[in-house]
Order: C-alpha cells, then structure tokens, then sequence
C-alpha cells in the first residue's frame, strides 16, 4: 500500500512537472506573441505618423503654392481695376453731360440707396432717363430741335413726370457742349458708365439725301440684362408724309411750330411706348401711351392706332407666353393692361383673347397653392368682366366673355389639373398615374366648391349695387359647377369600368356603377351652395304660388309639423331638373339603360334628395311656433330658369 | 508512531474504520485511495491542457481585438488628418476670398472716392456755393417752424433773369436779386433760405443742377426754383423733394409759363411768380407730406393779390391741388375747415 502511494505520488509529482513545464511553455510563446504584436504596432503606429504628417506638409505645400498664384492673380486683377479706373477718371473729362454719371446712378456715398431701393415701394422704380443729343446742322438745331427738346421738356413734366406711373427723367439742356457731337462714341461712353440705368438717347441726323434721320441708343428697357438690352445706333426715319428736311435750311417761322409739333408727337410716342414696355416688363404697370391717345395728347391716325394696339397686345401675349407674367398671380395687372389698351383704342380683341393664354403654371409643385390662384383669379376675373361689361358697354359683349370665360374657366380647372398631376403626381404624392385623372376631377371640384363658397359673400357684396349683376353671376357660376358635376360622374364610371373585371351582364354592371357613381356625386354635393340655392329658388317659387300643401308634406316627411309645403311634388320636379341636367343631358348614357332601370334611378335620387330637402328645409326655411312656414320676401324671378312648369315637363314619372 | 499511538491510543482513523467496516472495508479503501490519486493526475494533465489552451485562445483574441481596435484608431486618425487638411484648405479659400473681395471692395471704393473728388472738384465746388460738410451737417440740425414741420430749404438759381445787370457784375446783380427778393417776401414764410443764394455761376440746364443738389441733398425738404427765359416764353421751373431718398421721389415741375411781353412792364411779376410758386410747394409738403395745415399762402396772399395774373395762375394751381385730394384721405390733423379756408382764399 505503501508502495502504491508512493508510486502514485510520483507520478503525481510527474504530472504536476509536466504541467508546469507546458505552462512555461505556454506563457513563453504567448509572452512572444504579445511582443510580436507589440512591435507591429508600434511600427504601423510610426509608419502611419509619418504618412499623415507628410499628408500636412504636402497640403501645406500645396496651398502655399495655391495662395502664391492667387496672390499674383489678385495682383494683377488689381491692376487691371486700378488701370481701368485711371482711364475711367480720366474720361470723366470728356463726360458730354452737364450730369455726373454718378449722380445719374444716384451712387451716394452718404446714402445707402440700395438698400431703399430693395423694399417693394415707390422707391423700387428706376425712372428711364432721356437724353437728347445736339444736331450738327445749326440751322435745324437752333430753330427746330431746342424748341423739340422744350416742348418735350413740358409733356414729360406733365403726363411722363418722375412721380407719375410711368417716371422720366428728362435731361434738357444737359448735353454740355453743343458742338460735341452726339454720337455712337459719345452712346457708348454713356453706356458704359451707367449701363445700369434705364437710359435712351435720342440724336437728330441730317444725312446727305436730305432726310432727317434719329439715331437711337437705348439699354435696360426691354429687360435687366445690360448688355443683352443693349440697342445701339438704330437710326429710324421719320414716317411718310412727313416733313422733308434738308441741310441748312431756313425754315419760317409760320411753319416752325407745326414742324415741332410733327416730330414732338413722333419722338413722344417712340419714347412712351418703349417707357409702357419698360414699366410693364418691369414693374407690371399698365401702358399709358393710349390713354394719351385716346385724350388727344398724342396724335395718331386710324393705322397707327392699329398697330399701337397690336404692338401692345403683342407685348401682353409675348409676356405671358415667356413667363414674365404670372397670369395667375398678377391678373390685376393684366386686367388693367386690357383696360388701358383696350378702352382708349376701342378694341376688345385683348380682353377676350386673354383668357386663352391662361394655363397652369407646371413649374409650380404646390398644388394648393395652384388651387387658391386659381379661385382668386375666378373671383377677380368674374367680377372685373361684369365691371367692364358695364362699365364700358360696347367694348366688351357680356355674351361673348362669358362663353370664352366658361369654356377656358373649366379647361383651366379641370384639364390644367389634370396635366399637373400627372406631371408631379408620382413625384410629391402617393398617386398613382390612373389616381392622377381621379384626383384632377377631385381638385377641379374643390376648387369650384370652394370658389363658390369664397364667391358667396361677394355675390352679397355685388347685389346691394346690381341685382342683374347677382343674376348673371349666380347663372354662370351654377353653369360652371354642372359641368364640373357631369364630368365627374362620367369619370366615375370610367374608372369603375376600367378598375374592374366585368363578371357581370354590362347592362346591369352599367347600372350598378351609375347608382354608385350618382350615390357618390349627389351625397359630395348635396350640401352645396348651388343646390341649396336651386331648391330654395323652387321653394319660394312654389310658396308664392301656393301649389304646396301641408299634408302632402307631413304625411311624406313624417316630420310630425303642419306646414304648407308640396314637398313630394317639389322634390320629384327638383330631382327631374337635376336629373335631366346633370345626369342625363348626353343622350348616350340615358340610352344606354332601360327604362326600368331609369326609373329606378329616378326613385333613387328621389330618395337621396328627400332627406337633404327635409333636412334643408329645417335649417333655411325655418318654422314659426304656431308651425306656420315663414314666407320670405323673395326676389325671385318668375321668369328665372328654374320655372316648375319646365321642371315639370321634364319629369313625368 | 502517531499521535494517537505516543498517548497510548490507537489510530482512531484506522480504527474506526477496522472497527465499522471489517477487513473487507480495508481492501476497499486500498483500492480507492489509488484510484482517487489516479483521477486527480488524469485531471491535472487534462484541465491543464484545457487552461493553457484556453490561455492561448483568449491571449489570440485579445491581439486580434486590438488589432481591431488599431485599425479603426488608424481609420479615424486617418480621417482626422484629412479634415485637418480640409479645414486648412477651407482657412485658406476663405481667407482668399475675403482679401479678394476687401481688395474690390476696397478699389471700388477708392474708385468711388475718386470720382466722388472730381464730382466736388469739377462740378459742385463751380457751381453751387454751399458746401457739402455743411449740408451733412444740416441734416444734424434741422430748422423745424412753429408748427414741428422740418423748413424747407430755398434756392434761387442765377440765371439769366436772376442776375440781369446793365454791367459786367453778374454776381453782384444775382446777390442784390436774392436779398432783395428776401426781403420783400421770403420773412414771412416758414422756409429756411439760409441757402438762398446757392449758385456760383449761370445756370445752363435745370435738370442737370437739380440732379446735382439733389445727390447731395436728398432726404433734406428742399425747393429749387429756376426763373428761365426759353424763347419768348418766361418759366418758373420747380424742382422739389421731401424726406424720401432716391429719384423717384423728386419732382421737376415747370410750375407757371409767362410770355415774356407779360413780363415787360412789371418789375415785380418776375419776383412775385417765384414767390407764388415758392408758396404752392410749400403748403403741398405741408398739408400733403407732413399732414398740417397750409398756411405759406395766407403769409403771401397780400403781397401776392397785388399782380392779379400771377394770384389767379396761383389760385388754378390750388384749386387743381384741392381736387386731387380725397377728403376722406386727408390727415386727421387738417380739419375740413382748414380746407373751406383755403378755398375761401383762393377765390380769384
């Protein structure tokens, strides 16, 4: 036993050593592991320090360089500048005006114009300066062209005045010496040094064929851009019929007056209408050179009238066509601009033609704000055409506007959604491209929901002063909706068919689909402003011509009152009106169902309408205590086009 | 011998066991004594293979965590480099483009400067006598009248008409005409003529001056008034502007039109057709820019109602004034009785 142990012992003291022996082992080769990562460490550590810092000295270096060549490229654009303005201080020496041109630019040192001149008031507009070059005949300037220069000098102040719609500041007498001639070198020179001034000048030549010719620089009129607005050296000569002028002729006194009369009127009418292009291109401001005509100020013949009137309805058209003018958001202005061409030159083509330039601006990614341009230009647009019609009768046919205004109205609304929402529908709204025409038909109707909605109070406003006025409006605006209405249910079933598996008979599927569609239509417009206000029409119709009768109503409502009021009869002549303008006035669809199936829908309607024209007739009608109906006053038109005998031919059921 | 066996005992181990379990126990405990060393060793070689093993795998990931860790040190050192070069590279575009525009800005300004000395040189000193300082300095200190309303500021121009002399002193004749013209009627009004006699030599073209002055001046309510002779036709040519800076807020106006035989043969008409216009623009910026009463007229009517024509020329320009304002536009502080008194006077 003895000897076991000690065996065991010993191989336990075996075991133990071995195990020893293999940690030492163990521990040695770890120890150089560690060291060996240790060391990788350390040299990446130090490869990488190095690597990084001559990353630092290579950009330093780099930007070293760069600095340097900016350095010098400053430099030499410094000198550039400092060269430029030694030649330009130099020329102001032989500066032909009597002006500095930093007084013209109005560049104060001691005056922060700009900034003024960044808020949205008067101080926002740059008057257009006028300059007059000297003539070279002496003959023609000291006895034509000073008294030109005056008498112009007197029309600016009057009717082109600095604190007028259409500013100018005319430079009389500001030419410093009359022997310096004026031109291209001196326009140049001019241009040059306030290129950023609305300026046009103007110089008399008389040419060797004995023709007085104006030679005409001009910049910043037809847009911002100094140098793509920038017009040099067109010479025009004075229109047929003129006067001939020749050099160094003596001109008499009985003919002098006439003779500045002629080119006053030329010149004014050259410069007014470039100063109308320039306050419309700019600042929106309706042109006033016909106006002037029209007073007499500026005389023109029937031809020239003509092409006033083109050349400023061309301007319009050219504006709205390039985007200049947003038709939407700036209307009061276009308007205005139809007003003030139109009227004095007794025209109406702009005005009738505008409305078809009109479109949705695609560039625009807000529908809503879309929406609320397009209701504020409906309500705008409606009540300036009735202003105009009767404000200026002959210009402007109230027949015609209201067709080109319902036909294009709706084509805005409806169709210029539609292309919108197919353009951005994918992109900003979850809207699939088949969704887009549906959401169209959604928006257009919004839009004339809440244009009527937005148009009521208005219409209010417009019948304390017009009651044919309210009349008209209250007829086209019922026009506009029922298109809106007709589509839309015609769309409805569109889409059904198209959405759907036809599993059933078309016919009866045809009929299920108009059920739901009309369902759908009439429970979104039961509430409307237009179908209150057509049943309230008939209703006052059939008060005051006593067709109603109490029981009828109480049986058919069981509202449990005792009123007056042919309810049943009502509404079966209220729900034939609308069904045979709403529903059926395209003969396709009424014949493409039978006639069961028409009845049917009929019953239909009737029902829908039942409860709305009860629940209507509680709310407006209202009830006195002793259950009597209250009988409004009414204004009623026994001639309007709700007449119930026509409501009742077109019902028979 | 063992404790128990040097005290005269047995050992109670061995005897407890003899004792319990008998001979057969003893050869049990023989054979698992040996066994239970066996399994100890057999457990030390395994559990010691196992641990060093164990060692071995934790000291490999371990490296490898901090390999790890190195590289993603690496990678943001990396990347603190590059900003670093970024942030030097930006320093340095930002630094250049601010030297580069203070440098343009700077030229400009000098360029401005410049242009600014020969317009003071070449135009304002040679024309017009009041300095540019003193103006600055005016707009300080205003000279405000009775009524709190800031005077405007009056200047004759020379022209022909205002400095008209059978001699060679133009200058002369031009200071007699503008005190004279003081005297006679400009202490009864509200306007500050302290600049009365503003020009230092003939004035060719009105609108050239007044766009001078009016660089200077503007934002200082001030009238300029040119007594022009253009053809056989007299002119009382008015520029004008009130508080508002820029150019758009002055006016030129050619206020009266005379034909000059009218002038012949009345000294006073020439003098009394200035004030006339003077008194117009005057009670226009009170009633229509500082919203009080016009009074200038009711200051000048006596001396003025002596020339009949210039009184009646006066009296159309008010009334055409009058009808261009809507009474219920007009500032809270002129009355409608203010305006019944004004037209009350303008009867001709």
């Amino acid at each position: 036993m003895i000897i076991t142990g000690a065996v065991f012992g010993s191989i336990a003291f075996a075991v133990q050593g071995l195990n020893a022996w293999h940690n030492k082992k163990n521990a040695k080769k770890l120890q150089e592991l560690q060291e060996l990562y240790e060391s990788e460490v350390q040299k990446k550590m130090s490869a990488l320090a190095k690597e990084q810092f001559e990353k630092l000295c290579k950009a330093k270096r780099e930007i070293a360089e760069e600095e340097y060549n900016a350095q010098i490229k400053l430099l030499e654009d410094l000198h550039q500048e400092n060269l430029r303005s030694i030649e330009y201080l130099a020329s102001l020496d032989k500066w032909p005006l009597a002006v500095m041109p930093l007084v013209m630019r109005n560049d104060s040192l001691f005056f922060n114009t700009q900034a003024i001149d960044t808020n949205k008031n008067r101080n926002d507009i740059v008057p257009i300066s006028i300059i007059l070059g000297p003539c070279r005949d002496k003959a023609f300037q000291s006895a034509i062209w000073r008294k030109v220069e005056e008498q112009l000098a007197q029309h600016f102040c009057s009717y082109w005045g600095i604190m007028s719609s259409h500013p100018i500041i005319f430079y009389q007498d500001a030419w410093k010496n009359e022997m310096d001639p004026a031109d291209g070198s001196s326009f140049a020179d001019i241009h040059a040094k306030i290129k950023n001034v609305p300026t046009i000048i103007i110089s008399p030549i008389l040419t060797r064929a004995n023709s007085l010719q104006l030679e005409i620089s001009h910049w910043c009129i037809k847009g911002l851009d100094t140098e793509e607005s920038y017009v040099n050296e067109t010479r025009i000569s004075l229109p047929e019929g003129s006067h001939v002028y020749k050099r160094e002729a003596n001109y008499n006194d009985e003919d002098i007056p006439s003779l500045v009369n002629e080119l006053c009127n030329y010149i004014e009418s050259l410069i007014g209408f470039m100063s109308d292009q320039y306050m419309w291109l700019r600042y929106h401001e309706a042109p006033l050179l016909p106006t002037l005509v029209q007073k007499g100020v500026i005389i023109c013949d029937e031809s020239e009238r003509n092409n006033l009137y083109k050349f400023s309805f061309d301007m319009l058209a050219m504006s709205l066509n390039t985007g200049d003018v947003n038709a939407l958001t700036e209307i009061d202005c276009i308007l205005k601009y139809c007003e003030s061409i139109d009227i004095p030159l007794k025209r109406n083509d702009g005005f009738l033609s505008l409305i078809k330039k009109i479109t949705l601006s695609p560039e625009d990614d807000d529908i809503n704000h879309q929406i609320n341009n397009i209701i504020d230009f409906n309500s705008k647009f409606f009540l300036s055409l009735y202003k105009y019609c009767n404000a200026y009768q002959g210009f402007y046919d109230i027949d015609d506007c209201t067709h080109v205004y319902e036909k294009y109205l709706y084509m805005l609304c409806a169709e210029g959604v539609e292309t919108w929402c197919s353009k951005y529908g994918e992109n900003h709204y979850p809207w699939t491209k088949a969704g887009c025409r549906e959401k169209a038909d959604e928006i257009a109707l919004d839009i004339c929901k809440s244009y009527i909605s937005r148009f009521k109070w208005k219409l209010k406003s417009a019948l304390e002063t017009s009651a044919n006025l309210y009349g008209s409006i209250c007829g086209i605006s019922v026009k506009f909706a029922r298109n809106i209405y007709y589509n839309d249910i015609k769309k409805c079933i569109e889409e059904d068919f198209s959405k759907s598996k036809i599993d059933y008979e078309l016919s009866k599927y045809q009929f299920q689909c108009l059920r739901k569609a009309i369902n759908e239509v009439v429970s979104r417009l039961i509430f409307s402003f237009e179908t209150e206000d057509l049943l309230k029409n008939v209703l006052e119709c059939k008060l005051r011509n006593k067709y109603v009768t109490s029981q009828e109503f109480s049986s058919s409502f069981k509202l449990g009152v005792s009123v007056d009021i042919d309810c049943e009869t009502l509404s079966k002549k209220s729900v034939g009106y609308w069904c045979e303008e709403n529903f059926f006035s395209d003969n396709r669809l009424r014949s493409s169902i039978s006639s069961y199936e028409q009845n049917d829908i009929d019953n239909f309607i009737l029902t829908t309408l039942k409860n709305s024209i009860a629940s209507y007739i509680q709310t407006y009608i209202g009830y006195n205590n002793d259950n009597s109906p209250i009988v409004e006053t009414s204004s009623f038109d026994e001639h309007d086009e709700y007449d119930p005998i026509y409501c009742s031919s077109l019902y028979s059921g | 011998m063992n404790i128990f066996e040097q005290f005269g005992f047995t050992d109670p181990t061995e005897a407890i066991i003899r004792n319990s379990i008998g001979e057969q126990a003893s050869s049990i405990a023989d054979n698992v004594i040996p066994g239970y060393f066996a399994g100890q060793m057999i457990g030390a070689l395994v559990w010691g293979g196992y641990s060093r093993n164990s060692a071995r795998k934790q000291t490999e990931r371990s490296i490898e965590f901090h390999k790890k860790m190195m590289d993603a040190n690496i990678a943001d050192s990396e990347e603190r480099t590059e900003k670093e070069i970024e942030f030097m590279r930006e320093c340095y575009i930002h630094g250049m483009q601010r030297q580069i525009e203070y440098a343009k800005d700077s030229c400009e300004h000098r360029l401005k400067e410049e242009e600014f000395r020969k317009f003071c040189e070449g135009t304002w000193l040679k024309h017009f006598r009041p300095t540019i300082g003193a103006i600055l300095e005016e707009f300080r200190h205003p000279q405000i009248d009775s009524d709190g309303v800031m005077k405007m500021k009056l200047m004759i121009a020379r022209t022909k008409l205002s400095s008209e002399t059978s001699g060679l002193d133009r200058s002369g004749a031009y200071y007699d005409f503008c005190s004279d013209l003081k005297e006679d009627y400009l202490y009864n009004l509200n306007v500050d003529g302290r600049w009365l006699r503003a020009w230092e030599r003939d004035c060719i073209s009105p609108v050239a001056d007044t766009m001078n002055l009016h660089y200077i001046m503007q934002g200082m309510p001030t009238i300029l008034v040119f007594p022009m002779q253009r053809g056989d036709i007299f002119s009382v040519e008015v520029s004008t502007w009130t508080f508002q800076i820029g150019q758009s807020n002055m006016s030129i106006n050619k206020v009266f039109q005379i034909s000059m035989t009218e002038l012949s043969g009345h000294p006073n008409r020439l003098k009394d057709a200035m004030v006339a216009a003077i008194v117009f623009v005057d009670d226009c910026y009170r009633l229509l820019f500082c919203q009080k009463q016009p009074n200038s007229i009711y200051h000048a009517e006596k001396e003025l109602k002596k020339d009949s024509m210039v009184w009646e020329l006066l009296c159309h320009k008010y009334k055409s004034m009058l009808d261009s304002i809507n009474i219920t536009t007009v500032p809270n502080f002129v009355t409608s009785n203010d305006l019944k008194k004004l037209e009350n006077t303008i009867i001709i």
